[in-house]
């Protein structure tokens, strides 16, 4: 199956610190590892959840386990980066949907919301506009909807179909 | 911000949370929402980067690898520490 992966710099996985191997070679999860230590990985709908530095389209192998938030399986391959990932691009598109909920609503808070996007990275940025839209829509459902919106625009935008 | 947000941890949640991610002893639902909260929030990352090096540096030093000179030194200095608290 293929999906894909946010890695730091560099090819570094965020939480473990592991440096994946860019040649292909397969990567195994250790088996005595507690659940949920396989390899993570992201359907194009859980991007928007985990942004990182790098976006890397990666191959995994064995059954997939279906989480909230992303997939998991026992081992994984890097297939390539998705070179089309450009976070400042991602940052104005966060803020744009921010300047409309504050344009619709216009409250302190949102104003606060948009300046605020203007000085953060990409995962910030996500964060600030899904939490501009609760303020905005006035319900938490807002939240994972303004989520839902972003990983559509990722899969537009870094041709990820 | 973060009465605005659905089911996500607070900071403060994070810092109780962290010795026991590092022990991989938190449930899959906790690390998760952990570790979604690390994505965008830079203060937590560094603190947990600081755990994560306390540890490095404590595992890596033995009462050994102290000259006596230093031991009683290290020993007047938690004294006082604790004298003061």
């Amino acid at each position: 199956m293929i999906a894909f992966k946010w890695l730091s710099r560099g090819a570094i996985a965020p939480f473990t610190g592991f440096r994946w191997p860019v040649d292909g070679s397969w990567v195994s999860a250790p088996q005595s590892a507690p659940e949920g230590s396989g390899v993570h990985a992201c359907r194009v709908e859980h991007l928007a959840w985990w942004i990182g530095e790098e976006l890397w389209r990666v191959e995994l192998d064995g059954p997939i386990l279906e989480r909230e938030m992303q997939i998991e399986a026992p081992r994984a391959r890097l297939l390539g980066q998705v070179t089309a990932w450009d976070p400042a691009a991602f940052v104005q598109a966060c803020l744009g949907r921010t300047e409309g909920f504050a344009a619709e609503t216009p409250t302190t808070e949102l104003a606060d919301y948009v300046a605020l996007i203007k000085t953060v990275d990409a995962p910030t940025a996500a964060f600030v506009a899904s939490v501009a839209a609760v303020a905005a829509r006035g319900t938490k459902q807002a939240f994972s909807e303004e989520r839902a919106w972003q990983a559509r625009w990722l899969s537009r935008a870094l041709d990820l179909f | 911000m973060s009465s605005r947000v659905p089911d996500q941890p607070t900071c403060r949640e994070i810092v109780e949370l962290v010795t026991d991610y590092l022990e991989e002893r938190l449930s899959l639902d906790a690390r998760t929402r952990l570790e979604q909260h690390l994505v965008y929030c830079d203060w937590c990352r560094v603190y947990l980067e600081q755990i994560r090096q306390t540890i490095r540096v404590a595992g890596s030093v033995s009462e050994e690898s102290f000259s006596p000179q230093r031991q009683e030194e290290l020993v007047r200095l938690f004294r006082d520490w604790k004298g003061k608290k």
